[in-house]
């Protein structure tokens, strides 16, 4: 496939391209750019470790420090969970503006993250943010289209295509050779960017294991691939249009549409295809189920007389007085069981409706590989919605396991008469576990994707496939 | 007249001409209809809002016998408005982030302050598609598309020589073909500003002509920098090349990197800090001293200095007291917090001249009420509403009378201030003199272009 003739135009091509005085500038220019947006990428990413390490130690060690107290009170003193970034996410930052970093874990009520820094996002990041991942997805590919436009109808416009083929060269041996310098050209332009990733990655210390350099390693690719998926469709478009100027116009619309708008149409059809609840509704739904369940300070409540007699019989005794245990310990369990499966209940329906937004994007990934590199990239970066979520699962897990382990201490440490002017002792805070966020591994992040990758490579192969098939060349031997 | 039928007839003859005009208009369409419905949304949480707090409210007052007034004013979640113009469906800002009826009852402010409303991130990521959005950043590319090539596109022709022969010259040609081309895109837009006007009930009123003015004046600003890259006389390739990357340059690497600076310059962990903070306090208090709390709260609000001595068994005095002056602890950082944000919001301000695309957003967002001075702005009030409920309830709680059915129903609601009429828009003569600057400049070098 890669002779003689095919090498020669390679060389030719690049030579061409290294003749461009203005190419040179942009792509110096650009280079710089990457590498502003991976420094500073990599300065908030240590900032925001640094703020999540420590102050999730402060939390912890505030937890510690605590003097002899109600085990309900330390419940309602609570507790925070931090989400410290993922190890790459100074390469992408991908949603990282537009969710919460700590969540305040407390006693009967579920809290969402808070402090985003999405100050100014609904003027500054209209193109999210100027990350090295925004800038491959984004400005490279105007390059890619910048140097090839012309490459197949300005050879034809110019009379060299004719030359080339009375020489011999095939119109195939023509497309291998310039996608191979264009490509070759890519390799150079992501290779540093990577490479500081890579060695940035290695010096992050601790986080860094094979798993974060198979991260890497496959972002690299994934972005490659992108890249050829560029290089195809712009000499594709070269190809099939007589005119340079057309070829340009047409493959700069492409790129508007499928980096800009379409994503943008997606998202917002997909949110009103599957809405969730705004804050407002969702509390509200939560409280008003709560309500029907019951009440456990009102003596009434049918739910908690029942579980009041359950309990006299699983203990054989007539009054809540004789049990061996504190009963209010007891209904505290009990309610907190209840509230957290009604909120899942109402969270559940609320992820239902993120994933099928996300599903219902991901069915256009072979239309619009854009949206898969996008994608991937961000769940390679630990730095998508998914892996937030995560967070907050994990978070409301850690919470009601605290809160039950301190309703268990209320239920067995503490008597029923005088319940509230009794304390447990200090040394029970000891004992309970600090909050440490799991970053998801590998196979973890990338599970959403399954085969969900074929669709956007099988349309790269098409791309090439197309080009060197015999319609194409019939198309372009017929008018040289 | 036969030139007109002419060039009409040249700029729609080519397929991708009317497939960018079918876009714009499309992409437009698709904004409204979804800023529309977003919009409702809104609309109805705020609503939404209001009637709960009335369910609640009877539903308080049907009880034989009030709760406790400090119980009572535990649950008294009372609603707030952050009042968006309609134009909100538009620009849509911040509207859709935030919290725009957040609740709020007469405990510690901090503990809810920061709400945040529910959003997809992957949504926002995207980045929206308002109406602002196809007329910021959609309409220059359309613009770059249909005139940029212009000139290029006679010499290709080979017809630029000939008609620089012509006594009227080349350039009152190329006039009237950017001005037809002005039309047509203005007549677009235009279309699409009245059809949202009409279907959102947008009053003809001196805002929708700020806006009329200040797109007329954007898509001038794009026309003239056309008319530069045209007066360069380099082949179409170049000049279509240019205009993109002043697009780029100007909606994406600009606001880009003033992202990038106003994050390093204000990086700020206040609000985190102070909630760590105010929760210490809160919980601390509870084996404290709390008459010395009380008498500490006493000096701040000295209105209720008469109140008795505390006792031994659990007051709703100190609870309140506690939480009040939890909020007293943080003040400083509070204040730091929204001077911060002041700060950022000024240099975003002063900044956003380096790019139209960026300024043109931010104006329209302000127009819409939805930019992030109006939120901090709207939190100010919610803070003011926050003051009215605790005194409200401090009369009751303090001088330890109960609260009757009579004083429920007259519990004081929020009350959005009235959108103070904007200043007179100065911006606009002087980006209409920037763009006269640069548009003679412009024209100039036209005049001067003759065929190599």
């Amino acid at each position: 496939m890669v002779d003689q003739k095919v090498l020669k135009i390679f060389h030719h091509e690049l030579a061409s391209k290294r003749k461009s005085p203005s190419l040179w500038i942009i792509f110096i220019m650009i280079q710089l750019l990457l590498g502003i947006a991976l420094y500073t990428g990599w300065q908030q990413y240590q900032h925001n470790l640094t703020t999540q390490l420590t102050t999730q130690a402060v939390v912890e060690e505030q937890w510690l420090a605590q003097p002899d107290r109600h085990p309900h009170r330390v419940a309602h003193f609570g507790h925070f969970a931090f989400r410290p970034p993922g190890a790459l996410s100074f390469f992408d930052l991908g949603v990282n503006a537009w969710v919460g970093h700590s969540i305040f874990l407390e006693a009967h009520k579920q809290n969402s993250a808070n402090f985003a820094s999405d100050q100014d996002a609904s003027s500054l990041l209209r193109f999210s943010e100027l990350s090295s991942a925004n800038i491959l997805l984004l400005i490279w590919p105007l390059l890619i289209i910048a140097m090839g436009f012309a490459s197949i109808c300005g050879e034809q416009k110019s009379g060299t295509l004719r030359q080339l083929m009375s020489m011999g060269v095939s119109f195939r041996h023509l497309v291998i050779g310039k996608s191979l310098s264009y490509l070759l050209v890519s390799l150079l332009f992501i290779l540093p960017v990577f490479t500081l990733t890579l060695i940035l990655a290695v010096n992050a210390g601790a986080a860094v294991s094979t798993e974060e350099l198979l991260r890497v390693v496959l972002l690299f690719g994934v972005y490659l691939v992108y890249c050829l998926f560029w290089i195809g469709l712009t000499l594709l478009v070269s190809s099939w249009l007589k005119e340079p100027k057309q070829a340009l116009i047409l493959l700069t619309s492409m790129w508007f549409i499928l980096t800009i708008l379409m994503p943008r149409m997606l998202a917002e059809f997909a949110h009103s295809q599957y809405p969730y609840q705004k804050r407002n509704d969702f509390e509200l739904a939560v409280k008003l189920d709560n309500r029907k369940v019951g009440n456990s300070h009102n003596p009434d409540d049918p739910y908690f007389n029942k579980f009041r007699a359950e309990t006299l019989e699983k203990y054989g005794v007539d009054s809540v007085d004789d049990l061996p245990i504190n009963y209010n310990g007891l209904v505290m369990q009990e309610g907190e069981k209840i509230t957290a499966e009604i909120y899942n209940k109402h969270y559940q329906k609320q992820m239902k409706q993120f994933t099928a937004q996300q599903d219902f994007v991901s069915t256009f990934y072979w239309l619009n590989p854009y949206l898969f590199v996008r994608d991937f990239s961000m769940a390679l970066t630990r730095a998508d919605t998914r892996h937030f979520f995560n967070f907050e699962e994990q978070a409301e897990v850690h919470r009601y396991e605290r809160t039950q382990k301190l309703n268990k201490l209320h239920t067995n440490e503490i008597h029923r008469h005088n319940d509230r002017d009794q304390r447990a002792d200090k040394s029970y805070w000891q004992t309970f576990e600090a909050f440490v966020y799991r970053a998801p591994n590998l196979s973890w992040s990338l599970n959403a994707f399954s085969f969900k990758w074929l669709p956007s490579l099988a349309v790269v192969f098409i791309l090439f496939l197309l080009l060197s098939s015999k319609g194409m060349q019939r198309r372009i031997y017929a008018t040289v | 007249m036969l030139l007109f039928k002419l060039e009409c007839k040249r700029l729609f003859s080519g397929m991708i001409n009317k497939l960018v005009l079918l876009l714009f208009l499309l992409s437009g369409v698709f904004a409204i209809y979804q800023g529309a419905q977003g919009y409702k949304s809104i609309r109805i949480d705020q609503y939404k809002s209001q009637i709960v707090f009335e369910k609640e409210r009877e539903h308080i007052n049907k009880r034989e016998e009030l709760p406790e007034t400090g119980s009572l004013a535990y649950y008294a979640y009372a609603p707030t408005e952050w009042k968006l113009s309609p134009w909100a469906a538009l620009f849509v800002g911040q509207s859709q982030t935030s919290m725009v009826a957040t609740k709020i009852r007469a405990l510690a402010l901090q503990g809810q302050i920061y709400n945040r409303e529910i959003v997809n991130p992957s949504q926002q990521r995207a980045g929206g598609l308002d109406l602002g959005f196809v007329i910021v950043y959609l309409l220059p590319l359309v613009i770059g598309i249909l005139t940029v090539t212009l000139i290029s596109d006679e010499q290709h022709a080979g017809r630029w020589r000939l008609l620089n022969a012509l006594p009227k010259g080349a350039f009152s040609l190329l006039c009237k073909q950017l001005a037809l081309r002005f039309s047509v895109i203005w007549l677009l837009a235009a279309t699409l500003l009245v059809t949202a006007a009409l279907l959102l009930k947008l009053p003809f009123d001196g805002q929708f002509w700020i806006v009329a003015v200040a797109i007329t004046l954007y898509m001038l600003f794009w026309f003239t920098l056309a008319g530069l890259i045209m007066s360069m006389g380099k082949s179409s390739v170049v000049n279509s090349l240019s205009f993109l990357s002043a697009w780029v340059l100007f909606a994406i690497l600009i606001p880009g990197a003033i992202h990038l600076y106003l994050s390093q310059q204000f990086q700020s962990d206040a609000p985190l800090q102070a909630s760590l903070q105010q929760r210490m306090v809160l919980n601390d208090g509870w084996d404290q001293d709390k008459q010395a709390a009380l008498d500490k709260f006493l000096t701040r609000e000295p209105n209720w200095n008469d109140t008795a001595p505390l006792d031994a068994s659990f007051s709703w005095r100190w609870y309140y007291a506690q939480q009040h002056l939890s909020d007293l602890a943080v003040e400083q950082e509070w204040q730091t917090h929204l001077h911060n944000s002041q700060l950022r919001q000024q240099r975003l301000q002063s900044l956003s001249f380096l790019s139209p695309c960026l300024f043109l957003q931010l104006k329209l967002n302000q127009l819409a009420n939805t930019s992030s001075e109006h939120y901090l702005a709207y939190l100010g009030e919610v803070e003011e509403y926050h003051k009215t409920i605790r005194y409200f309830f401090y009369d009751f709680i303090f001088d330890d009378k109960q609260i009757g059915k009579e004083e429920v129903t007259n519990f004081p609601l929020f009350e959005a201030k009235e959108t103070s009429s904007a200043p007179t828009p100065y911006w606009l003569l002087f980006s209409g003199i920037f763009v006269l600057v640069v548009a003679s400049l412009s024209a100039f070098r036209l005049r001067k272009l003759r065929p190599l």
